[in-house]
């Protein structure tokens, strides 16, 4: 095992080899900037050009291209308050804030250095589990998945403390939102008054564009002057950025935790990456000191969502190679990519092929240095976006926001949808419901609607109660929702006496 | 304030105009094609549709033979794949429909399965009215139990009082075929749906499902460690690395076979001229001659069970056919 | 602007989402049992949610009573109107001609005549984003939009 783990770093160490991973954090992060485009779409372009290609560089391409996608999506939702990718939403709500009070630099900062160290503890625990994936994935199963969809849901209690209320009623609406479409189960339509579009339900990728990019649009026109609230007193960016770096080691419990929490969930099959972020972000609002700062630009709102997303990415790669499910979307796009270069992920592909499972961790890691790297950098010259007039920006954004929304499936269909969410989205911002709570609900509500089922009509109802694992996740789930409650009461206690 | 909203307005309105005028000429796609000059096919780039998303085993199956068929179109034609998910197919396969029939545009449909929609009236396509141009493989697929399961042979599911299937969905080529197969057997199943073949396969492999039923490309890694017993072969000969296993005809259900098959066909609009269609043709069965192809797909673990665009027609016939007799099984829940 | 009159557009929403569980309710009994099961469970409860909101809201708007809470500064509706209608506009347009054409005409309509910026950095301010866009989607991402 040890030779082998030296002859991949080799692999890896040559010019050519580090060129490709080079190139493709430089183009992952270009995709993950652009709202709307993301991991899929990249590695979907990557594709048919890496078929020509050596099968171990063209690995690492790919593989670093994914890793880089979730940086450059923090920059976006830092600079600009809209998702980069949907993994970055969480992102928004502390490192726009940050952006206003003139510090966007210090929030990249920390993001950079979390999606680093982030991606760095994935691959290492994906790693030490490698020998034991296929017993760790079969663990989990139906009711396990439901409820990590049902934790999931919680956090949309807790997302928004100040509009609990109006955040649910987001959340509902956004469940019903999942309803749309093809029923999982059955196989019937429901909700799609006629239309074959939407038979896939509502997609995820225009609807976040709407929600955040046109109704952010539309709040910057109006606002007039620029993002930069602080006059224009961008702080020297690299000082900034150095700070940025600092906080993730001030910080260093809610890093591990929140990789923690991203590994686990890319684990798990099904579950989908973009949540990794939410449940971070809430987890961290519900366990950390003073938790009013969150949402007012306080960089553990930043730390959290950033690690936790590039933690997924490792945890993500054990599924796809042990059974071949993708972990998520971009694993999907990866695993054919393999397929077409004569690897097969499944159980034989780590006793024939191990050292290409790390020629990818390796790459993995390489990939997100390179990709904080070359962001870093690029940003300096970025944050400079936040002192240009908001009237030029706007259409720019919209514009960027409706192209990326086309630009994924070529579908008219996906820009309506988009423009429609951006009314809402317009509303549900001016009203304080909580955007994050409908897209957290849209993500889950597939997943919980097909596990619900999925473990009724397998064991019954007593299935979510006679296993160790959901139990656990249940309890977990219910912790956090009742956390804050106590520590408030608590706090309270100790002001009075 | 008032003038400026006006001059806006005005704009919309023109567009608007716009729209309506372009309507008329935008809607009918199908020009009659007058006398393509063949010798100067393809003019331009072909755009092969695949009605699946990126890095499923439709799309890698495609994405493998194209630069083949490059290989061999005149004119240094060349071929991009287009991703066109959706509608369980409605997407792609309209898009196809809906061509010019000048054979720039071709496309995969995944036989019989994608019928699925025609018997259930769901279609926005024919596939009956296609063109042919070759089958890139046809999928045998395996039943196969869990390891885990209780049940161990078919008896033992016939007198069972129920089974639990696991599926992708209950109209997708695996859930129909494994839905037939009990039917013809007097199996009583209880179907699970799962949100991919990965995941019925795991789901099968932790127990969760007794029996499922997927291509023996996607089950041979599971059978081989142990995790999947074989029970019944849809092919029209034994497997040469299971000799034991009876094949679905042995059985005396050799009629299943047209439902149980997956094809990978591709298929070009209806109304291409025939001379473009032979060139096509042609260069179709060149691409799955080649030595190349063949080790690539080998590697791949692609089955390169190809045949030519009779066949293809012939087999979409007969899947079609097949699939119309089990209407009232796929009508169930409708 | 005033808590109250924002609560009456709040309200309205409200009413809205009502008869959006309403009408979710509703169709659902039309799916099969199993299809039908959660749709009716979330319906009913957004529906409750949606009732709980309208009616804490008509007591402040009965009240007049003035709030702690915060209003969004100068989004103003007509703001959302309008860029509304552009949007739809360029998604007709991108309908039409390619989105290297129909971004720099989306862009010059939004800052000429609604943000009535000047004409010469409307324009050029336009044009560079259909070039800008055609290179980074045409040359460098060779993506076919």
């Amino acid at each position: 095992m040890l030779d082998m783990a030296l002859s991949s770093l080799a692999e890896v160490f040559t010019f050519k080899s580090l060129l490709f991973i080079f190139l493709g954090a430089l183009l992952g992060l270009i995709f993950g900037i652009l709202p709307g485009l993301g991991g899929p779409q990249v590695l979907a372009l990557l594709m048919p050009l890496t078929f020509t290609m050596d099968s171990g560089q063209a690995i690492m391409l790919l593989i670093s291209a994914a890793a880089a996608t979730t940086f450059g999506g923090s920059i976006t939702s830092i600079l600009i308050n809209t998702p980069g990718t949907p993994t970055n939403a969480a992102t928004t709500f502390d490192g726009y804030q940050l952006t206003k009070q003139g510090r966007p630099g210090y929030a990249i900062g920390a993001a950079a250095m979390a999606s680093t160290l982030g991606g760095i503890f994935g691959a290492i625990i994906l790693t030490m589990l490698l020998p034991f994936g296929k017993n760790l994935v079969m663990l989990f199963s139906y009711p396990e998945y439901f409820m990590m969809a049902i934790m999931g849901l919680a956090m949309i209690a807790i997302i928004d403390k100040e509009h609990m209320g109006k955040a649910i009623i987001a959340g509902l609406f956004g469940l019903m939102l999942a309803f749309v479409g093809l029923d999982p189960v059955t196989g019937i339509e429901r909700y799609t008054f006629g239309s074959y579009y939407l038979w896939d339900g509502i997609q995820l990728v225009p609807m976040i564009i709407g929600l955040f990019a046109v109704s952010e649009a539309v709040a910057l026109f109006s606002q007039k002057g620029t993002i930069d609230d602080s006059g224009g007193n961008v702080k020297n960016s690299y000082k900034d950025v150095f700070d940025g770096f600092k906080s993730i080691f001030q910080n260093f419990k809610l890093f591990l935790k929140s990789s923690l929490i991203g590994t686990v969930i890319g684990i798990i099959p099904g579950v989908g990456g973009s949540v990794a972020n939410y449940v971070a972000y809430g987890q961290a609002v519900s366990t950390e000191k003073n938790p009013e700062n969150f949402g007012k630009g306080d960089i553990r709102g930043v730390i959290a969502p950033e690690s936790s997303n590039n933690a997924k990415d490792g945890g993500a790669l054990l599924p796809t190679l042990t059974f071949g499910i993708p972990g998520s979307l971009e694993m999907a796009v990866l695993l054919g990519a393999l397929t077409l270069h004569g690897i097969q992920p499944g159980p034989r592909m780590l006793l024939e092929n191990g050292n290409i499972a790390l020629l990818l961790i390796y790459a993995l890691v390489i990939g997100t240095v390179a990709s904080t790297l070359i962001g870093v950098i690029a940003a300096s010259q970025l944050t400079k976006v936040t002192l240009v007039k908001t009237t030029y920006i706007a259409p720019l954004i919209l514009v960027l926001a409706m192209i990326g929304a086309y630009a994924s499936n070529l579908m008219l269909a996906d820009v309506v949808v988009a423009v429609i969410f951006g009314i809402i989205g317009f509303f549900m911002v001016r009203h304080n419901y909580s955007r994050i709570a409908l897209v957290i609900a849209l993500v889950l509500g597939d997943l919980m609607q097909r596990s619900f089922h999925q473990t009724i009509d397998s064991v019954g109802v007593i299935g979510f109660f006679t296993r160790p694992i959901s139990m656990g996740l249940f309890v977990i789930t219910i912790l956090v929702l009742i956390l804050p409650f106590i520590r408030r009461k608590r706090g309270v206690n100790n002001v009075s006496s | 304030m008032f003038m400026k909203n006006s001059k806006l307005l005005s704009i919309i309105l023109g567009l608007v105009l716009l729209i309506l005028a372009a309507c008329n000429n935008n809607e009918s796609k199908t020009v009659a094609v007058s006398s393509e000059d063949v010798s100067a096919f393809p003019s331009k780039e072909i755009t092969f549709v695949v009605p699946y998303s990126p890095g499923g085993g439709f799309d890698t199956s495609v994405r493998l033979i194209a630069p083949y068929m490059e290989k061999y179109l005149p004119n240094d034609g060349t071929i991009i794949v287009k991703n066109a998910p959706g509608g369980e197919g409605n997407v792609g396969l309209s898009e196809i429909e809906r061509a010019k029939p000048d054979g720039h545009t071709i496309g995969l449909a995944n036989l019989p399965g994608h019928y699925a929609n025609q018997v259930m009236d769901t279609a926005k396509y024919d596939l009956l009215n296609m063109e042919y141009v070759g089958n890139i493989t046809t999928l045998d697929y395996i039943t196969t139990l869990s390891a885990k399961s209780k049940y161990k042979t078919i008896e033992d599911l016939q007198n069972a009082d129920v089974v639990n299937a696991g599926v992708v969905s209950v109209s997708s080529t695996d859930g129909l075929g494994l839905m037939a197969f009990a039917e013809e057997l007097g199996i009583n199943l209880n179907i699970i749906t799962h949100e991919g073949s990965s995941e019925a396969l795991l789901a099968a492999v932790r127990g969760d499902v007794d029996i499922v039923q997927f291509p023996y490309t996607s089950s041979v890694d599971y059978i081989e460690s142990g995790d999947l017993v074989p029970l019944v072969m849809h092919s029209k000969e034994r497997a040469t690395d299971y000799p034991d296993i009876p094949t679905v005809g042995e059985l005396g259900y050799g009629d299943l076979l047209n439902v149980t098959m997956g094809n990978r066909t591709i298929i070009a609009t209806p109304g291409t001229p025939n001379e473009i269609l032979t060139l096509l043709r042609e260069a179709f069965d060149k691409a799955v001659a080649d030595p190349d192809y063949m080790k690539q797909a080998e590697e791949a673990g692609l089955e390169f069970n190809s045949s030519n665009w009779e066949s293809a027609e012939k087999l979409s016939n007969d899947g079609y056919n097949a699939m119309m007799s089990f209407k009232d099984l796929m009508m169930q829940d409708k | 602007m005033s808590v109250v009159k924002l609560k009456k557009e709040e309200f309205i929403i409200n009413v809205i989402m009502i008869l959006i569980s309403v009408l979710t309710l509703w169709m659902a009994f039309g799916y099969n049992e199993k299809a039908r099961l959660l749709p009716i469970f979330v319906s009913i409860i957004l529906l409750i949610a949606s009732i709980y909101q309208a009616i804490k809201n008509i007591k402040i708007i009965r009240a007049g009573i003035e709030h702690e809470e915060k209003v969004e500064s100068s989004s103003s509706l007509k703001n959302i109107i309008v860029v509304t209608l552009l949007l739809i506009g360029f998604v007709i347009l991108l309908y039409f001609v390619k989105y290297y054409l129909a971004s720099p005409i989306f862009v010059f309509a939004f800052l000429w005549l609604l943000a009535k910026e000047k004409l010469i950095p409307s324009l050029i301010t336009s044009v560079s984003t259909g070039v800008g866009l055609f290179i980074l989607f045409d040359l460098i991402l060779k993506m076919n939009v």
